[in-house]
């Protein structure tokens, strides 16, 4: 049929025509769709080599390489040099100071001979210089450097023909030409002082030690007649003219009479603490008492053997570098008076460094931070981090020992002296404070009784350092992802089962969308939210809120153990009006616990007048205080517990007692300033700080719930065979009555077991704190958690329903034993996914909590995240700098974290495909 | 179809569908002969505004099998889930007429839907054993009825297992997950399971369609083996199983009880044309 053939010749035609046009859509599809899976992959690994790109450098050590030695004017005692290692100032054995170019080594300018001297010492940080002399007199420098920049100066021949970078030596200085027309010229700033004594002695100062503080210079001095004194030298320039007044002001260092002459005397902690070093380690430290320095302690600073070459304080004079014999260096730690214990200060050994078995030689710190140098008789050089204890680099010394050694004020160098000359190493010192160990585990910072976890990333004064240990954070992140799920996660699985199981089908298309459209809500409004209105209305209706979580659940549990009773029976409701019945009930829960909370806040937490005259400041310090709380200064709960038996309270770490109030006058005055004070305030809160009241009721609202649970499992195995329209209604009200005495009865026995809940969940309350955001952070994820949840349950077949309810179960039997238990693994999964969602959240935790890095569990005080703390802070960390490091490291634990929790989310995803396929 | 027999009378159906009427059933009398079980007497389903039953009545006889034909549609599995009430919990469903299991009601207001469905066991199209053991599959009525007595559990699990024949294949593996037995044994499982706390009536909805020959034909001889001790209320779409297996069948159409008696009489002398037709293959 020829017209047969001719439509198949069309229709062939037809379908050839489009099929290139297929082929090549088809391609560029694959082009495309492979372009944007590998970028899409591609980017993901990019961001976390990114990430490990910038974090890595956080834990290796610096770099030191050698840069040449130039020749030394003279054997050397001490050596400093300015900022820009230009020139050197060189004191050698004779007392003689000598200034020389570091960078040819060439003398600049005449040496200066300070005199013979029998005692010296050096402090580079502030560059001063104490020598002691024969006769008995100090004399005191300061080794300073002059920086001129010059662009307009007349030069020298000699100058003018430097190249940019180069210096020579002109006149009193180093002149290097920085730029075309810009010459930097350094030199020496010296200025020595009158000779300084204290004119009563004579005897020849074996030891010295001298530091600027303030305005004051101190020195101490241990002669060779075994006295010693504290000298504190108070210049004051008159305002006209340039005369200067020097004061000295002589304190006496009360030294044990039988003692040998100390090896060292160090100035602490601006002079208030003298410390006294013998070889053989022996230590005693003296304290400034009104008219002299007391011995106050005495310990040893090395191991047994071991003795003691050389001693450096650290920069800040509180932590001294021992170094001894056997090549260690211990760096033994002047603490804060120790607060919770006797109040007194203490000497504790933290680290030990060691080189290798040659005695120490030499020791030298960084003007920046705790770094410091350390150099053995064998030659051998280390530079460590006094606090992380990191090693940033290590080198030898040409020719043997040094007999100085210096770190250059920027910390990008240092210089060693021995017979050969002066070397010099330029240092790249990396980031001295990061190591594992101080940004995860407890690091001793200095001053502290023991090693802590801390994160303070500024720190107030330059001598404090930055701490930057991630543990609170990350226990931060956990706390606020704990509190939010244990808000977020009864609700959004109970809302899941009752929606998917128990609502009507049409209800139910209605409600879904609506939560998760809640999802949508951006966090920054929910932290605005929680900031601004949620977290001042707990603030004010603490209590209102804490009974209205109970009182809630409650009344809706009576509203549907009311349901049968009306809606079937009374007034034939349809079954639509079921949900109204129970809204409507948690209605009159809310405005029942709003009206009640304050009133069960008073029941329960009723303050005895005594303790309302301690809130009010009725008290006077205690007359008799018992034996054990005489040298305390701070409480536990327990002890306070126990001095609230005799009668006393704790106010600002004294011990008070209340006033007689039997005086009118006083009384009437107490009256009015309770009304000022107490009126309409929660005694909640007020126990909440331990500063009043038992233990026993907060452990009768802490129980409340588990009591209810208890009471609830009694109360449903009662009376099973009764399925009369008011037992519901029997059994929620029995058990509710009978939760009050199972409460009361686990708080009796918690609290005489001696625990006390606000050492615990419970806490000082602060406006913006975890309970805030546990509430605004389960909203933030109650929907995801809802909508996974949700999903896993529809996914259970619906021939196990109908299995199930032809079997005679209740809708309730078979939620819980057939589909439950199928939907579990989905239901886990959607839980982990609304965990890592929190763990991740970061506007909200900003927003609402105070930010303070405290690892507590109080509900009641705050936290900081690693999401909220990079948030915070990244806009000022300097890039590149270690604190930028540190937060992108944040990043990382994060990722980590979420990783973990989204990675078993989805293993146990996969287990449950697998399960339900077989259904 | 031998010529003594009767020619069977044309009554059309589709008379009584086009003005929307309920349809008088020709019921054979041996059915009265025997003693009902359960009574249906003019009971009528609407899904929402489509009337899905039309006045059915019906009396089960105790003891027996009774299949339900009809072409797909009919309102076969929709009478069968009436029985128990697994229709309630579509809420758009309205139901009239009556119900009697054993001469109490099913459909007053005052009936326990609850202990209602513990008397009436029911086995599903697809056999949907519970991701349980087999153990917990066969004692679930029991347990969800509070029973904890591990001797009556363990008793009861025993002689369910063997009413359904499952019994020498599963005795030794109990505890492991009722998943992993067979789509014959699974279904066995359920009727075992049904069987349990020995139910008035047992409901079975085409309970062998999704299975092969060979476990069709065990699932049929179990029914033929439990025919005397259950009433047996079995709905089939395979005309060779409901003649097989049954003691008398009811065919329906659209919704109607078309023609009702014993299976020969169904089968072998229909009195309707309609009835002659579905059971011949002509329709359906």
């Amino acid at each position: 049929m020829p017209n047969a053939s001719q439509s198949h010749g069309e229709a062939a035609d037809l379908r050839f025509r489009p099929r290139r046009r297929v082929y090549l859509i088809d391609r560029v599809a694959e082009g495309v769709i492979t372009l944007g899976g590998m970028g899409v992959i591609a980017t993901v690994l990019g961001i976390i080599a990114y990430l490990l790109w910038v974090v890595v450098p956080l834990m290796k050590p610096g770099t030191v390489e050698g840069a040449g030695t130039v020749p030394a004017p003279s054997s050397a005692s001490y050596i400093t040099l300015d900022e820009y290692q230009r020139l050197a100032l060189l004191v050698d054995q004779k007392g003689v100071l000598h200034a020389f170019s570091l960078v040819d080594g060439t003398t600049v300018g005449e040496p200066l001979d300070l005199g013979a001297y029998t005692a010296s010492s050096f402090s580079p940080d502030t560059g001063v210089l104490a020598l002691g002399h024969e006769d008995g007199n100090v004399t005191l420098a300061t080794l300073d450097y002059n920086i001129e920049i010059d662009s307009s100066r007349s030069v020298s021949p000699q100058i003018a023909a430097l190249a940019v970078g180069e210096s020579a030596v002109d006149g009193s200085g180093v002149v290097e030409r920085t730029d075309e027309d810009q010459f930097r010229t350094v030199s020496a700033d010296v200025t020595v002082s009158d000779q300084v004594t204290d004119q009563t002695e004579s005897a020849v100062p074996v030891v010295i030690d001298a530091d600027t503080f303030g305005r004051n210079r101190v020195v101490a001095v241990i002669r060779n007649d075994g006295t010693g004194s504290v000298l504190k030298v108070t210049t004051r320039r008159s305002l006209v003219g340039n005369s200067s007044k020097t004061s000295v002001e002589t304190l006496p260092i009360d030294i044990a009479p039988d003692s040998q002459t100390p090896g060292w005397v160090l100035l602490l902690d601006e002079g208030r603490e003298v410390l006294l070093l013998w070889e053989d380690g022996r230590t005693q430290r003296y304290s400034v008492s009104n008219d002299a320095y007391k011995q106050t302690e005495s310990v040893s600073a090395t191991d047994e053997g071991e003795s003691i070459t050389r001693i450096q304080p650290l920069l800040g004079r509180r932590t001294v570098l021992i170094g001894t014999d056997l090549g260690r260096v211990h760096t033994l730690m002047l603490t804060r008076p120790d607060e919770k214990g006797d109040g007194n200060r203490k000497l504790v050994r933290v680290r030990t460094f060691q080189i290798e078995e040659s005695p120490i030689e030499a020791m030298a710190i960084s003007r920046r931070d705790r770094t410091f140098a350390a150099a053995d008789s064998a030659g051998e050089i280390r530079i460590w981090h006094a606090t992380s204890g990191k090693q940033l680099g290590t080198t030898r010394m040409p020719g043997g020992a040094a007999s100085a050694i210096t770190v250059a004020p920027k910390l990008d160098g240092f210089y060693a002296v021995n017979e050969t000359g002066v070397a010099s190493w330029r240092l790249e010192p990396g980031h001295p404070k990061a190591t594992f160990e101080s940004l995860f585990l407890p690091v001793w910072y200095e001053g502290d009784q023991a090693p802590s976890l801390v994160y303070q990333s500024t720190s107030a004064d330059d001598s404090a350092e930055s701490k930057m240990s991630l543990t609170p954070l990350i226990f931060g992140t956990f706390k606020a992802t704990v509190f939010a799920m244990l808000f977020a996660v009864p609700v959004a699985v109970m809302a899941a089962i009752y929606a998917s199981e128990f609502m009507s089908k049409s209800l139910r298309n209605k409600i879904k969308p609506t939560i998760e459209m809640m999802a949508s809500l951006p966090s920054v409004v929910l932290g605005f939210i929680a900031a601004m209105i949620l977290a001042p209305y707990i603030r004010d209706h603490l209590s209102s809120v804490l009974v209205g979580l109970v009182v809630v659940p409650i009344c809706i549990l009576f509203g549907s153990a009311l349901w049968p009773l009306l809606g079937n029976r009374a007034w034939r409701l349809p079954q639509t009006a079921q949900l109204s019945v129970i809204v409507l009930a948690g209605l009159v829960g809310i405005a029942l616990s709003s009206a009640a909370g304050p009133a069960i806040d008073r029941a329960l937490f009723s303050l005895h007048e005594t303790e309302e005259q301690l809130l009010t400041g009725f008290v006077d310090p205690a007359q008799q205080i018992p034996e054990w709380a005489e040298e305390k200064s701070v409480f536990t709960l327990g002890e306070r517990t126990r001095l609230r038996g005799a009668g006393l309270y704790v106010l600002d770490d004294r011990v008070v007692e209340p006033i007689d109030m039997t005086d009118p006058v006083i009384r009437e005055q107490f009256e009015n300033r309770r009304e000022t004070v107490l009126a309409g305030s929660s005694p909640f809160k007020f126990w909440l700080t331990g500063m009043v009241g038992s233990p026993v009721a907060g452990w009768v609202a802490l129980m409340f719930v588990p009591a209810l649970i208890i009471a609830g499992f009694i109360g449903s195995s009662v009376g099973r065979a009764h399925s009369a329209a008011w037992m519901p209604l029997v059994r929620v009200g029995g058990s509710v009555l009978m939760a009050v005495p199972i409460a009361y009865l686990l708080a009796f026995v918690l609290s005489a077991i001696g625990f006390d809940p606000r050492e615990t969940i419970l806490g000082t309350f602060t406006q913006r704190n975890t309970f805030v955001v546990g509430i605004i952070m389960g909203f933030a994820v109650i929907p995801i958690i809802f909508t996974i949840s949700d999903d896993a349950l529809q996914s259970v077949p619906n021939t196990l329903r109908s299995a199930s309810l032809g079997a005679g179960a209740t809708q309730w039997q078979t939620a819980v034993r057939v589909v439950l238990p199928v939907a579990t693994s989905g239901i886990f999964s959607a839980i982990m996914i609304g965990l890592g969602r929190a763990a991740g959240e970061t506007m909200i935790v900003l927003m609402a909590t105070g930010n303070t890095p405290v690892m507590d569990w109080n509900i009641f005080g705050g936290l900081r995240t690693l999401s909220a703390n990079i948030a915070v802070e990244l806009p000022e960390a300097d890039r590149g700098g270690t604190h930028y490091r540190v937060l992108f490291l944040c990043g990382v634990v994060l990722f980590v974290i979420t990783f973990v929790v989204n990675t078993t989310a989805e293993i146990v995803r996969q287990h449950f495909r697998k399960r339900s396929a077989m259904l | 179809m031998t010529s003594n027999t009767p020619k069977p009378a044309v009554r059309t159906v589709q008379d009584a569908v086009d003005t929307n009427a309920s349809f008088e059933t020709e019921t054979h009398s041996d059915v009265a002969d025997h003693e009902s079980v359960l009574d249906i007497s003019k009971f009528s389903l609407w899904y929402g505004q489509a009337r899905a039953l039309y006045d059915v009545s019906m009396s089960i006889p105790r003891g027996k099998v009774t299949a339900l034909i009809g072409p797909s549609g009919c309102g076969k599995s929709t009478l069968l889930r009436s029985v128990n009430r697994l229709n309630d919990l579509v809420s758009i469903v309205r139901t009239e007429g009556e119900m009697m299991l054993n001469n109490r009601s099913i459909y007053d207001p005052s009936v326990d839907v609850i202990s209602l469905r513990k008397r009436v066991g029911m086995v599903f199209q697809k056999s949907n054993p519970f991701p349980m053991s087999i153990f917990e599959n066969v004692i679930y009525p029991l347990r969800i009825s509070g029973e904890r007595k591990k001797s009556v559990l363990k008793e009861t699990c025993e002689r369910a297992l063997r009413s359904a024949a499952i019994w020498d294949e599963v005795k030794d593996r109990l505890n492991e997950s009722a998943l992993g037995l067979s789509g014959g044994q699974q279904q066995r499982l359920c009727i075992a399971r049904a069987v349990a706390v020995e139910p008035e009536v047992l409901l079975m909805d085409e309970p062998c369609s999704a299975l092969d020959p060979i476990a069709t034909a065990k699932i049929e001889e179990l029914i033929h083996d439990i025919a005397g001790r259950y009433t047996v209320l079995i709905v089939t779409h395979n005309m060779q199983q409901a003649s097989r297996v049954s003691d008398f069948t009811a065919f329906m159409y659209l919704g109607r009880l078309v023609e009702y008696g014993t299976t020969s009489q169904i089968f072998q002398t229909p009195k309707l044309s309609e009835t002659e037709q579905y059971v011949t293959g002509r329709f359906g």
